[in-house]
Order: structure tokens, then C-alpha cells, then sequence
């Protein structure tokens, strides 16, 4: 599809990690590159010509991003983030950005220490995270908004009502595709409206691309497609990262 | 949400739909073709 919106031959290469690919790319080798939230934050930082110009969404008319939940047990007396203080806190793992932290930045807004302020708990995973919560293992916590308002219940492991969503986060950007500077913004622009109008299972299962929708995977795992970003969707990694200094913000892995 | 090892994996699988996928590593041999016929689409493998 992209071959033949562009006009030209797309030729996909796998890159040992993000600093190879914004090398490649300051370097003219990388036209066209998946980014992680924060990877493509510091890909700009390096490389300001690079242009986020959409991001993979899980059905139609969603939002390109998701939000991280602050959770209780229903029957907790926990109402808000600041009464997570001196509670013990389930999160995910360290490098979670829904998990971690986003959470912190919330913390630290609400005047809480996520370090010395609470007792963290990593649970090593989302689900784990929440089902600790309610079972009480842990007073609070923290996991993504799919899998408290949908995962968990349709698997049969949470009963509706069963967590209280006390906090939630703002928009988290999700992965962005991104072009190179040194591209002709002609061409990024098709290739913009290539992602935004027909990187999509509609699409490519109307066109023949995919023999059938539930075989057409498009973006992330279960995604429906990509829609159009900017970069100032992008401005709250930035805003969490002068808050938590955390090391996904400076390194790239 | 998901992994960067997973959602590597799963861009990978994915752009199968868009384009094909190579296993050439960036800066090895190939590259791109500034200006010209062939544009390099990147990710990081699992």
C-alpha cells in the first residue's frame, strides 16, 4: 500500500535500537521510523526535521493514546491520589509508562513522595497490579484503563465495581511513526495521508491487501489502524519527564 | 501497555500489511535512497 501511495519502493530494516535509528535517520539512511512515546521525544530533541505523522489506534474514531488509572478496592477510604500516602502502592515495573510513570508524576503533583512517601509494590504487570488492588494486597495502585475497565472483567478475574478508579491520567501519546527531516515534505505529506486514510484494516481488507479483516493487524497488537499526530501530543512525556528526571527520558534503550 | 520488545515484534507483523519485512541492520549495507526511488521504513526487532 505505502509502495504504491508513495511511488517508490519501501524497504523495511530492522535497527539494533532507537540511537541507530535517529542516527540513521540524521544520517539520510532512515526515511520512515516506529518510535516508543518516548524515544520519539528524545528522537526530536536530537533531530527537530523529524515530523510524527500518526500513531496506531485500536478501532475507528479512537484517540491515538490511553490513560494510566490510580485504583482502589471499592470499599477503600482512599478517594484521591493524596490519600495514597503512606499506603503500600502497586505499580507495574520501573520502566512502565502507564505503570510508573505517569503515576509518579501524578504523585509528585499531589504532593506525595513515590519514593519515601508510600510503600511501592512492583507487580510486574498491569493485570497483576490491579488484581492486587483487589485483593488488598495492596491499598492503592496503579494499571492501564483497558484492562481495569475491560480485560479484567471479560477474562472473568474482576467483577464490575469491584476497583474504584480514583485518579486518572491525562492522554498518553502512543507510538508514533515518524519521518525523517531530510525528506521531501511533498512525499512526507503522502505518506502522512497514506497512514491517516488507508492504514487501516478497512482499507486494506477492502483493497485486498489482507484477505480478511481478523487477519489484517495493523499498528499494535489488536490494532484497527493508524490516525494522524502532531507533536504536541507528545508535550505531556515532555511534562512528565521535568517531573520524574526518570531515566526513559534521558537514555535510549 | 505493551512492551517495547512486544510492540517491536508486533510493528514488525503488523507493517506486513503496509510493506514487506527485510532483515538487512540499519547501517550494515543498503540504506536509503535520498531523493530517489527507495524509502527506508525502520523499527527495532525483538
Amino acid at each position: 500500500m505505502l509502495e504504491r501511495e508513495t511511488g517508490t519502493t519501501i524497504e523495511f530494516q530492522n535497527a539494533t535500537d532507537y540511537a541507530a535509528v535517529i542516527e540513521g535517520m540524521r544520517a539520510g539512511q532512515i526515511d520512515i521510523a516506529v518510535f516508543g512515546p518516548f524515544s520519539y521525544v528524545l528522537a526530536k530533541g536530537q533531530d527537530p526535521g523529524i515530523t510524527p505523522v500518526a500513531a496506531s489506534v485500536d478501532a475507528a474514531g479512537d484517540q491515538p493514546g490511553y490513560q494510566s488509572y490510580g485504583i482502589t478496592a471499592a470499599g477503600s477510604d482512599i478517594t484521591d491520589l493524596a490519600g495514597f500516602a503512606g499506603r503500600n502502592v502497586c505499580f507495574v515495573d520501573p520502566n512502565s509508562t502507564s505503570g510508573y510513570l505517569y503515576p509518579t508524576a501524578g504523585l509528585i503533583e499531589a504532593g506525595v513522595d513515590p519514593a519515601a512517601g508510600i510503600t511501592p509494590v512492583f507487580a510486574g504487570g498491569h493485570d497483576a497490579s490491579a488484581l492486587a488492588v483487589a485483593s488488598g494486597q495492596c491499598d492503592a495502585g496503579f494499571a492501564y484503563d483497558t484492562i481495569v475497565d475491560r480485560q479484567l472483567i471479560e477474562s472473568g478475574q474482576l467483577q464490575p465495581g469491584q476497583l474504584r478508579v480514583v485518579w486518572r491520567s491525562e492522554t498518553i501519546a502512543g507510538s508514533p511513526i515518524a519521518v525523517a527531516g531530510d525528506v521531501d515534505p511533498q512525499q512526507r505529506q503522502v505518506i502522512a495521508d497514506a497512514f491517516a486514510q488507508k492504514a487501516n484494516v478497512d482499507y486494506l481488507t477492502a483493497n485486498g491487501f489482507c484477505a480478511t479483516a481478523a487477519e489484517c493487524e495493523v499498528g499494535e497488537e489488536g490494532g484497527w489502524g493508524y490516525v494522524p499526530v502532531d507533536d504536541a501530543l507528545y508535550d505531556g512525556v515532555r511534562r512528565v519527564c521535568d517531573i520524574t528526571r526518570a531515566e526513559s527520558c534521558t537514555s535510549l534503550g | 501497555m505493551i512492551s517495547p520488545l512486544r510492540r517491536a515484534a508486533v510493528a514488525c507483523a503488523a507493517l506486513l500489511a503496509l510493506t514487506a519485512c527485510g532483515e538487512s541492520a540499519v547501517g550494515s549495507s543498503g540504506g536509503a535512497d535520498p531523493g530517489g526511488d527507495t524509502l527506508v521504513f525502520a523499527s527495532i526487532p525483538s
